[in-house]
């Protein structure tokens, strides 16, 4: 599990900006088609490979943003351009990679990860909900920049038919910005899956119908979290009166655009007792609906102070998740369950199970050791404890992995 | 077994409307007359079992069952009353709503 | 609850939503089923029936939670369901936009059965003066394309249509030449006997991808005494054909269903296990309609609607018994049903909807040149009373619905404002079918206490919510196998409704 930023020492750097870290191989034959859309050479880091040290005295004319090097003994004699250098963690930005820094502060940020299944465009820190169980506090600051930045990095990627997710916070707080990220997204990588992740509060106003059909981009996902089938569950969970009706409201409209929608919903001591029922109203009221995700919780930020509303054990809601995830899946509804260790999970729900969402979030504890499923387990968040660990917890043997892997269901 | 069976209704408890509807669907195997008495305060409903249609033997169908069931279907139909009153205009509201979506012009 | 628990309660009164309420009849407490206006449904007892109308269900209860979220009941200060009421109500009724869909051509009344029940009134088999002409069927074509809906279903009825096979190449190539610019979605069935299939009528429907329904009754003994042929062996030619049909076109393109007369009644065993025998996965138990030669023989043919449920009854336990062995064989108007009761769709049945199907939802052509709104309207005027009869296929189509047989089906067609239907807390999965009210008893509204249609339908649903409430895990995941249409093992027992 790889983080998404480190430390280097930066020179030269006086304005905040992001770059695409290039290799000279792939400048010279690929020239701007590195990346997805339009670009400016002044947004290129060359990594200090071999072929660029041999340039080492030319590399001043090199009409490019900088270089990014992780060889202390490569340093271009009076180089003008952006110099980063020293890495705390080598392994975090590598060729292909978006990052993004700013003058005093050595801190890179990688915006954009080469080959990773979980890039995301970042849109803000606010949110208009107060989840519970939220693994990223809401900060009330104007931080509308994130907009600007997102557009400039969709010409930054790679093309590519990976899937690029939209977050924060509360996406749809900036709407007109989310409404032009979509927009740049269709024109400059139309191949990708947008995946937005948002409450659909906001989405409640009818006027965003007219503008999502205008845009009218055709691989996009909007992931919305629904913690029940009653408001006064779900406003309780979000911290929020009147967030359901919102989001109701807004799952309707989304349909109304002809968008794709799935379904969220994290697994709690809040969200467990009803999980069947939820998956009745979600069948009766939005059959439309084209992927439900069951998620195991994660234990950062809000939830660690809440952890006596939030904490049951996984394996004490196995069976109502089972009722739940077969009743939509046998109604011709797409189901997954992510984000719990494999050896918690009724045998019957194998064939729902996503190994992970993020490839950088991942890590096992000690009685995993011995485990035959690592290659097929979530493992555990980093930011797991032992007070959110189950008592199931337990290593899988070769038979348990094929049973898993023959995905042949038996029903009891 | 004592037919016919003589029901007597205080009106204010049992509106007409419910006593009509209860005449309606119990109309297979009871055939009832309404009849309102001297003392307009009370209706008094004259129950017979039906021979023509019904599947029921009208022997085993005792005066004593016909009042339990003629009792409860008029408590049933005061509950739906109930209902219906305070939910008056919801389904035209519901429908209308529902053919709006689909573009369909009342 | 204590004088405070009550003040702190009507603080935070719910209200009703609009839902009907029957008693199951059975002895179990929990014996009142409440449906609500999306179709959504609760079996509760008499004492949370009137408590849920006088205001007493705790708020925050399990139960009260499933009343809002299954539309019983809403918070005024709270959320406001209309728009999740109003999206599975446009579901349900979503059969009315669009316009007819079913297209039945009456090609001719020629037959080589003499049926006793024939809801025909058939020919002989030579000669064409029963036959529809060139002339009646390009009109009937013309009628078809005025419907708007960009889904047709084209059925081939008769007598025996194949005895004009001539003519239905004829319609479909008309209707392929017109579909090159209308560029809807056409289906062809043709509900044959099979006796008269050849090499010519396989290939050509295989070009077209024409489905097969046939009539097959039971077993031998059984089918060949309901339908006599002069050589008396009916039940041979049919299996005969429905072996040609699977050869040339697939397994799957032939469908069959059963017409119960009151001897079938005593063979529900047998007559399931014969479709098994043959393979087939589903079945239609259809009871006798009031119409045609079956009115007329009905001393010997037909039997009480009790009688019909009763075999039901066994014919479904049979039938789960079978499927929970690993068979599977579905009963098509069961299917339906449980469709109704368990999603918030429209099935593609038009004789079960309000308002109704009839001239809404399927059109008949006949030989003659009339249009009808059903085909048992048809049957009526063969046997002499021709009132609902829409027009002939030279006028068009608007003219035909919107005439004065359309009118009265229509006063009389929707179920929402009927007597006795009203109230019926099976409303929302049930229909309106004016046009046998009108033959069983001259009017097309019927009396809901006299009326066997109504009859039948409550006791279907009746023990189908029974079986619900009580069915043991087994039936319970064969009904789910019939609505998902999924084998039984896939269906986990976690996956039944909740």
């Amino acid at each position: 599990m790889l983080r998404l930023d480190t430390q280097y020492t930066i020179r030269n750097s006086n304005h905040t900006e992001i770059y695409k870290v290039v290799t000279l191989q792939d400048l010279i034959h690929l020239g701007e088609s590195t990346c997805a859309g339009e670009v400016s050479l002044n947004n290129i880091l060359l990594w200090a490979d071999d072929d660029l040290c041999r340039l080492k005295s030319k590399v001043n004319d090199l009409g490019i943003g900088g270089i990014i090097s992780h060889d202390r003994n490569f340093t271009p004699p009076d180089y003008e351009k952006v110099l980063l250098e020293n890495p705390r963690d080598p392994n975090v930005v590598s060729p292909g990679d978006v990052i993004g820094i700013s003058p005093s502060s050595k801190v890179v940020r990688v915006l954009y990860r080469r080959g990773s299944n979980s890039n995301l465009l970042f849109m803000t820190d606010r949110c208009n909900s107060y989840c519970l169980m939220c693994s990223q506090p809401p900060k009330d600051i104007n931080d509308e920049w994130h907009v600007d930045e997102n557009l400039r990095l969709i010409d930054l990627i790679d093309t590519g038919e990976e899937q690029l997710g939209v977050s924060g916070g509360e996406p749809t707080l900036y709407r007109h910005g989310l409404l032009e990220i979509i927009k740049k997204c269709k024109s400059v990588v139309p191949e990708k899956h947008i995946h937005i992740l948002s409450n659909g509060r906001l989405l409640s106003d009818r006027t965003w119908i007219g503008d999502l059909v205008e845009i009218a981009h055709d691989k996009i996902t909007w992931g919305i979290p629904l913690y029940a089938d009653n408001a006064q569950d779900h406003d309780y969970v979000v911290q929020a009166p009147g967030a359901f009706t919102e989001t109701m409201q807004g799952i309707y409209n989304l349909a109304l655009s002809k968008q794709s929608i799935e379904i969220r919903v994290v697994l709690s001591r809040l969200t467990a007792h009803r999980l069947p029922e939820l998956a009745y109203f979600v069948f009766r009221n939005m059959p439309f609906i084209d992927h439900i995700a069951f998620m195991g919780i994660e234990s950062m930020g809000l939830a660690k102070n809440n952890y006596d509303k939030l904490w049951i054990d996984p394996v004490d809601y196995q069976e109502k998740l089972s009722q739940a995830c077969h009743y939509l899946d046998i109604r011709g509804i797409s189901v997954s369950v992510y984000n719990l260790p494999l050896c918690l999970l009724n045998k019957s729900l194998f064939p729902f199970y996503r190994q992970s969402i993020s490839d950088w979030k991942n890590i096992f504890v000690d009685s995993c050791q011995p485990c035959k499923a690592h290659d097929y387990c979530a493992g555990f968040f980093k930011s797991h404890s032992a007070r959110w660990e189950s008592r199931g917890i337990a290593p899988m043997n070769e038979l348990d992995v094929q049973e898993y892997l023959g995905g042949k269901y038996e029903p009891n | 077994m004592t037919w016919p069976l003589h029901i007597k209704l205080n009106k204010s408890n049992y509106p007409i409307s419910v006593v009509q509807r209860t005449v309606y669907a119990l109309a297979r195997d009871l055939s009832i007359i309404i009849d309102g008495d001297e003392d307009s305060n009370h209706i008094v409903l004259n129950v017979q079992p039906t021979i023509i249609i019904s599947d029921q033997n009208p022997n085993t169908l005792d005066s004593d069952k016909a009042r339990e069931i003629v009792i409860r279907m008029l408590n049933d139909f005061i509950l739906r009353e109930r209902v219906g009153e305070e939910t008056r205009g919801l389904r035209e509201i519901i429908a209308h709503a529902a053919l709006k979506e689909a573009g369909i012009r009342p | 609850m204590s004088y405070l628990e009550n003040i702190i309660a009507s603080e935070y009164k719910y209200r009703l939503l609009p839902f009907r309420f029957i008693r199951l009849g059975t002895k179990k407490t929990n014996d009142v089923l409440i449906t609500s206006e999306t179709g959504e449904y609760l079996f509760t007892t008499e004492e949370k029936l009137n408590a849920l109308i006088n205001k007493k269900i705790p708020k925050g209860s399990w139960f009260y939670k499933a009343l809002l979220a299954r539309h019983f009941i809403y918070e005024p200060e709270g959320h406001n369901p209309i728009q999740e009421m109003a999206a599975q109500y446009k579901s349900r009724k979503s059969f009315l936009v669009g316009g007819p869909a079913l297209h039945i051509f009456v090609v001719t009344l020629r037959c080589n059965h003499t049926c006793q029940y024939c809801q025909v009134s058939r020919a002989p088999v030579g000669g064409h003066t029963h036959d529809m002409s060139e002339y009646h069927a390009r009109l009937a074509v013309d009628r078809m394309f005025e419907s708007p809906s960009p889904a047709l279903t084209v059925e081939f009825q008769g007598g025996e249509p194949l005895l004009s096979f001539e003519r239905i190449k004829q319609i479909i190539e008309y209707i392929s030449e017109k579909n090159a610019a209308e560029k809807r979605d056409i289906q062809y069935v043709i509900s044959s006997t099979l006796h008269h299939i050849n090499d010519e009528i396989l290939t050509f429907s295989k070009v077209h991808g024409i489905q097969f329904s046939t009539s097959l009754d039971g077993p031998n003994f059984l089918h060949n005494t309901n339908r006599p042929t002069p050589e008396k062996n009916s039940y041979e030619r049919t299996l005969h054909g429905i072996e040609a049909v699977r050869s040339e076109l697939g397994h799957d393109n032939v469908s069959a269903l059963t017409t119960l007369t009151s001897k079938s009644l005593l063979y529900p065993e047998e007559i399931i296990d014969e479709y098994v025998k043959i393979g087939f996965n589903s079945i239609s138990l259809r009871p006798l309609s009031p119409y045609g030669f079956a009115k007329k023989s009905s001393q010997r043919l037909d039997y009480s609607v009790n009688e019909y449920l009763k075999f039901y009854k066994r014919a479904l336990d049979h039938l789960i018994k079978i499927n929970s062995e690993g068979t599977f064989i579905a009963e098509s108007y069961t299917s339906l049903l449980l469709s109704s009761i368990m999603t918030p769709f429209s099935s593609g049945y038009v004789d079960l909807r309000s308002p109704l199907g009839a001239g809404l939802g399927a059109l008949i052509y006949n030989y003659d040149g009339g249009v009808y709104p059903s085909d048992e309207a048809r049957m009526l005027k063969e046997m002499g009373e021709s009132d609902l009869m829409l027009g002939t296929l030279d006028q068009p189509l608007e003219q035909l619905l919107t005439s004065v047989q359309m009118e009265i089906l229509l006063s009389s067609g929707i179920i929402e404002g009927l007597p006795g239907c009203t109230d019926c807390a099976y409303l929302p999965y049930c229909g309106a079918d004016p046009v046998e009210h009108y033959a069983r008893s001259g009017d097309p509204i019927g009396h809901r206490s006299f009326s066997d249609f109504c009859t039948r339908n409550m006791g279907l649903l009746t023990h189908l919510f029974t079986l619900l409430r009580d069915g043991e895990r087994s039936t319970q995941r064969v009904l789910v196998s019939w609505l998902t249409r999924r084998s039984f093992n896939d269906i986990s027992s976690y996956g039944c409704e909740i």
